[in-house]
C-alpha cells in the first residue's frame, strides 16, 4: 500500500500518485443480476379477488363479520385456510350465485391467490392492507 | 487496538442474526408464560416499570431535552415540543385525530404518530397514565401495527390494529426483542410527511439492503441494527447529529470513531485528512440512494393533488443528492419560536447552522443535506409561526392554517404574516459505503470538484498549494 509523509522530496510522489488514483478510477462495475423472469402463468390478483369473492359476505358490519387481510395475523390465516375456511364455506350458500356453496364457486387457484394476498398482507406483515 | 474491542460485541450479535432477522432465530422467553394477555402498556409494567419510567423521561417520549449541543440555547430544555422544523413545523396545533378528504380517505394523523405514546401529550411530571401512555410495543414487537381510532367520547388513540382480535395481538405482543432496524424506521424513514422526506439518509431500503447501499446495516453483510449503534443506558439513545435541539446522551455522544481508529488507513495521505474532513464526506458521497428526499418545501405555495384529493405543500424531491459540505464542531445555532429571526445577507433565515470554521481546531469539515422552506413570519415580532397542517391538507386553506398556527403556538389573533426563506443543515451519517466507493482525490482536489475551498476559509485547492 502506499503511505508516505510529503515534503519537498515528496512532491513529484503525490503527482504520481494523482496519475495512478486517475488511471485506477474505473467506474464500480453494476452488479450482474440475472434478469430472466419465472416463466408465466396467468396472474390472479388476490386483492381483486379477496374484493369479489370475499368482500359480499365480509364487508363492513357484515353479519358474518368483517374481515379484510390485516384482521388476522400470518399464523391465523394459515389455520384458517388449512381447516377451517372449507369447512365453514362448505356449508355457506351463496343467494347471488344460485345458492351455490361458496367453496364450490371458487376454485383451487383462486383461493390460493386469496390465501396469498392476506397472509402477504396480514396484520404482522411488512404492509398490513384493508383491501381497499 | 480500540477498534476490535470495540467492535467485539458488535459482531457477535451481528453472528447471531446472519442471515435471518432475529425474530426468526431466537426463543423468547416472553412467549412463554411471562403474560397470557396483552392488555395494554400495563401489562408490561408489572415487570418493567424501572425501564418504563427510563423512557419517560427520555427524548423519545419528552420531545425535549438537555442542550449542551446548541450554542444559544441558554440551558433550556427544547426538542419537537417546541421548537419548529421547515417540514412539519411544529406539533401544537396538530397533534391527533384523522383528517379525511371528501372521499372519506385519511390524509393525515397528527404529530403524534412519530410519538412513542398512545395518545396523550407528554407531560413533564410522572404519573401512571403517562407511564401507560408508553407503546413499548412499537419499538420491542415485531409484526406490530397501530392506528388511530376514536371512542365514542370522540377522543382519539392510537391502537395496536389488533385490538379486537385477542389471540393475533397476544401473539404480537410477546414478540419481544431489542428493536430491530424496521422498528426504528417506524418512524424514521417516514419523518416529513412520506417516505425518506425528512433525513434522506434513513430510508425503508435499510431494513434490507444490500453493502453498496449501507456498508453497517446490509442484511447479507455487517448486518447492524440501528441499536448496534445508538443503544446508549436507560432508553438514552446516543447521537442528535447536527440539527437536533435536543440530546439524550450529553456524556455518551456517539462518532464513527465510537468503534473505528481515527486513523484507519493504510494510506498515510488518507489518514491526514481525518483530522479536517470527517469521515462521512469521502464514504457516503450521496443519500437518497432509493427514495427520493424533500429537499425544498414552499408553504407559501399550497399545491393540489387531484389524485389524491388533498393539498399539500410545494416539495421540490431530490435523488441520489450530492452533500453540501461545511465546517462543524459539534455544537450548532439554533433559531426558536418567540424570538426574532436574524435572516443572513442574502435574507435567509438558518433555522440551523452547524459552528465551526477552518480556524476552530476542533471543527472538521462535514456532509450535510442542506433543506429549504419558505414559512410564515409573524410581521411585527419577527417570530417564526409554524401551521396548522392536518386541516390544510384537506381544505388547502393556507391563510386559516397560519392564523390557527400563530394562535397555537402563541395566543395571537388575526396574526399578520410574512413569508420568509428558511434553511437548515442536516448532517449525513448513513448509507456509507464500502471502502471501495469512497471519493477519490479528484472528486475534491480538481477545477470544479466538490469542496468550494474559497467558501470552506481556504485561499485555494490545499493540494496544489502543498505542491507549489
Ligand atoms: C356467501 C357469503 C360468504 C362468502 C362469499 C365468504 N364467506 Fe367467509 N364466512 C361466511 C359465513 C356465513 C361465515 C361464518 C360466520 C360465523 O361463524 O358467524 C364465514 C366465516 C369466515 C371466517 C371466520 C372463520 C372463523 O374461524 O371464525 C373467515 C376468516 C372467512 N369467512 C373468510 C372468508 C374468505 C377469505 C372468503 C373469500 C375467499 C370468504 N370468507 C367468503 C360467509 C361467506
Ligand atoms: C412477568 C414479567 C414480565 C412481563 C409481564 C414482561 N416482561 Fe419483558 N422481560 C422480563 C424479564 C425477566 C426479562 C429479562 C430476560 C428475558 O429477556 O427474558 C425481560 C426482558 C425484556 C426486554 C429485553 C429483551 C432483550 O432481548 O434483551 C424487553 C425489550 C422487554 N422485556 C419488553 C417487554 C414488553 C414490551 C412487555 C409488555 C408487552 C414485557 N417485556 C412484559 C419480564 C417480563
Ligand atoms: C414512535 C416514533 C419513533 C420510533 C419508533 C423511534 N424514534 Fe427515534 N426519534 C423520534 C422522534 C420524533 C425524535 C426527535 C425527538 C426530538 O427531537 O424532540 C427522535 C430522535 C432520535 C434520535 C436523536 C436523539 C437525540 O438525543 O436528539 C436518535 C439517535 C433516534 N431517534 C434513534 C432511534 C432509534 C435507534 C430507534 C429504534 C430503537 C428509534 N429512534 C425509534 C421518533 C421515533
Ligand atoms: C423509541 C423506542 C423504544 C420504546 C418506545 C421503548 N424502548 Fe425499551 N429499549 C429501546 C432501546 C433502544 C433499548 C436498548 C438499550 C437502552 O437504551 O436501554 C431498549 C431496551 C429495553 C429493555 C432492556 C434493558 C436492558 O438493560 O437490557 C427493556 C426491558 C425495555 N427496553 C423495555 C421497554 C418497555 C417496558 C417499554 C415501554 C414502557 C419500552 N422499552 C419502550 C427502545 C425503546
Ligand atoms: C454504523 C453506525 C450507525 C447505524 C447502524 C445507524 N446510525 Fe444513526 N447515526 C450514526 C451516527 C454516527 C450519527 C451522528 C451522531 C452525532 O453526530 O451525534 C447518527 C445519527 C442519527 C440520528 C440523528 C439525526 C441525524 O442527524 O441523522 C438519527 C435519528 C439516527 N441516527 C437514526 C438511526 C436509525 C433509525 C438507524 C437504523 C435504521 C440508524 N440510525 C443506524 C450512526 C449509525
Ligand atoms: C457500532 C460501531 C460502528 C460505528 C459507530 C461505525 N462503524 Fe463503520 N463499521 C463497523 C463494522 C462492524 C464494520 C464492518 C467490519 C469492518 O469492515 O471493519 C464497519 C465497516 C465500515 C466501512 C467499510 C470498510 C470496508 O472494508 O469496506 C466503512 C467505510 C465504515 N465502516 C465507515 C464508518 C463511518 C463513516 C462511520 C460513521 C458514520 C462508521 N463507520 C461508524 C462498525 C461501526
Ligand atoms: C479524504 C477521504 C477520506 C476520509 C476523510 C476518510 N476516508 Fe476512509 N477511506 C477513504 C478511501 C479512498 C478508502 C479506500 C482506501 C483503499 O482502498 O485502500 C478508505 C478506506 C476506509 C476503510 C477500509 C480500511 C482499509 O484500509 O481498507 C475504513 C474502515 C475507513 N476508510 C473508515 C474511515 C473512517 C472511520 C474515517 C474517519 C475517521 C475515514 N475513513 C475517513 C477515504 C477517506
Ligand atoms: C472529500 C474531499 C477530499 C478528498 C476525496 C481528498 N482530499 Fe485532500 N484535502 C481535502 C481538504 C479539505 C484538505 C485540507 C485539509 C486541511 O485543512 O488540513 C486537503 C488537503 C490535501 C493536501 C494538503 C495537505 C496535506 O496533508 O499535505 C494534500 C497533499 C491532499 N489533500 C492530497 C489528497 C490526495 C492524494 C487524496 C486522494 C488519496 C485526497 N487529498 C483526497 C479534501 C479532500
Amino acid at each position: 500500500m502506499l503511505s508516505f509523509t510529503p515534503g519537498r522530496a515528496a512532491r513529484p510522489f503525490l503527482l504520481l500518485l494523482l496519475g495512478v488514483v486517475l488511471v485506477s478510477a474505473t467506474p464500480a462495475l453494476a452488479a450482474d443480476e440475472p434478469t430472466a423472469e419465472p416463466a408465466k402463468t396467468v396472474k390472479l390478483d388476490g386483492k381483486e379477488l379477496f374484493k369479489t369473492q370475499c368482500k359480499t359476505c365480509h364487508g363492513a358490519k357484515a353479519p358474518a363479520g368483517e374481515y379484510t387481510p390485516m384482521s388476522l395475523i400470518q399464523e391465523q390465516w394459515e389455520e384458517h385456510f388449512d381447516g377451517p375456511w372449507l369447512e365453514i364455506h362448505g356449508a355457506v350458500a351463496a343467494p347471488a350465485n344460485a345458492d351455490k356453496k361458496v367453496s364450490d364457486l371458487i376454485d383451487a387457484a383462486t383461493l390460493e391467490a386469496i390465501r396469498k394476498f392476506c397472509i402477504d398482507h396480514a396484520a404482522d406483515s411488512e404492509q398490513p392492507m384493508t383491501c381497499g | 487496538m480500540k477498534r476490535t474491542a470495540l467492535l467485539a460485541p458488535v459482531l457477535v450479535i451481528t453472528g447471531l442474526a446472519a442471515g435471518n432477522s432475529p425474530a426468526a432465530t431466537r426463543e423468547y422467553s416472553h412467549q412463554d408464560g411471562y403474560f397470557e394477555h396483552y392488555e395494554g402498556t400495563k401489562t408490561c409494567l408489572q415487570c418493567h416499570e424501572e425501564e418504563a419510567t427510563s423512557f419517560f423521561h427520555s427524548q423519545h417520549y419528552q420531545w425535549q431535552g438537555e442542550t449542551p449541543g446548541l450554542v444559544n440555547a441558554g440551558g433550556r430544555r427544547l426538542g419537537k415540543l417546541n421548537t419548529m422544523n421547515d417540514f412539519c413545523t411544529n406539533p401544537l396545533a396538530s397533534w391527533i385525530g384523522n383528517a379525511a378528504n371528501s372521499d372519506g380517505k385519511v390524509i393525515a394523523q397528527g404529530c403524534s404518530k412519530c410519538h412513542a405514546g398512545l395518545g396523550l401529550k407528554p407531560e413533564p411530571t410522572l404519573s401512571r397514565a403517562q407511564l401507560e401512555n408508553i407503546d413499548c410495543l412499537i419499538c420491542h414487537a415485531s409484526g406490530y401495527r397501530r392506528d388511530l381510532y376514536r371512542d365514542e367520547a370522540g377522543h382519539w388513540d392510537w391502537k395496536p390494529i389488533l385490538w379486537q382480535n385477542q389471540p393475533g395481538l397476544d401473539s404480537v405482543s410477546k414478540r419481544i426483542s431489542l428493536p430491530e432496524r424496521t422498528m426504528c424506521l417506524r418512524c424514521h424513514a417516514g419523518a416529513g410527511g412520506g417516505p425518506n422526506f425528512k433525513r434522506g439518509d434513513l430510508e425503508y431500503e435499510l431494513a434490507d439492503c444490500s453493502p453498496e447501499f449501507d456498508v453497517h446495516m446490509a442484511s447479507a453483510g455487517n448486518n447492524l441494527h440501528c441499536v448496534d449503534c445508538h443503544r446508549g443506558d436507560d432508553h438514552r439513545v446516543r447521537g442528535r447529529g447536527a440539527d437536533l435541539a435536543g440530546t439524550d446522551s450529553p456524556d455518551n455522544p456517539l462518532t464513527c470513531e465510537s468503534c473505528h481508529d481515527a486513523r484507519p488507513h493504510q494510506v498515510a495521505i488518507l489518514d491526514r485528512h481525518t483530522d479536517r474532513v470527517n469521515c462521512t464526506v469521502c464514504h457516503i458521497p450521496t443519500f437518497a440512494k432509493k427514495d427520493p428526499t424533500d429537499m425544498v418545501r414552499d408553504w407559501s405555495t399550497p399545491q393540489r393533488h387531484d389524485v389524491a384529493n388533498k393539498w399539500s405543500a410545494t416539495i421540490t424531491m431530490g435523488q441520489d443528492v450530492q452533500p453540501v459540505y461545511a465546517w462543524f464542531n459539534g455544537k450548532s445555532r439554533v433559531t426558536l419560536m418567540g424570538e426574532p429571526v436574524q435572516p443572513g445577507p442574502d435574507g435567509v433565515v438558518t433555522l440551523m447552522r452547524p459552528e465551526g470554521t477552518r480556524k476552530d481546531k476542533a471543527a472538521k469539515i462535514h456532509a450535510f443535506k442542506l433543506h429549504r422552506a419558505t414559512v410564515p413570519l409573524l410581521e411585527d415580532r419577527g417570530w417564526l409561526v409554524p401551521l396548522a397542517v392536518d386541516e390544510f391538507f384537506v381544505d388547502g386553506d393556507l391563510h386559516k392554517a397560519v392564523v390557527e398556527g400563530a394562535a397555537a403556538a402563541y395566543g395571537v389573533h388575526d396574526a399578520a404574516y410574512r413569508w420568509v426563506p428558511v434553511q437548515r443543515y442536516m448532517g449525513i451519517f448513513h448509507e456509507v459505503q464500502p471502502a471501495a466507493g469512497a471519493l477519490e482525490c479528484l472528486d475534491c482536489h480538481r477545477e470544479g470538484g466538490r469542496m468550494d475551498w474559497k467558501a470552506l476559509g481556504y485561499p485555494g485547492d490545499p493540494l496544489l498549494a502543498a505542491i507549489d
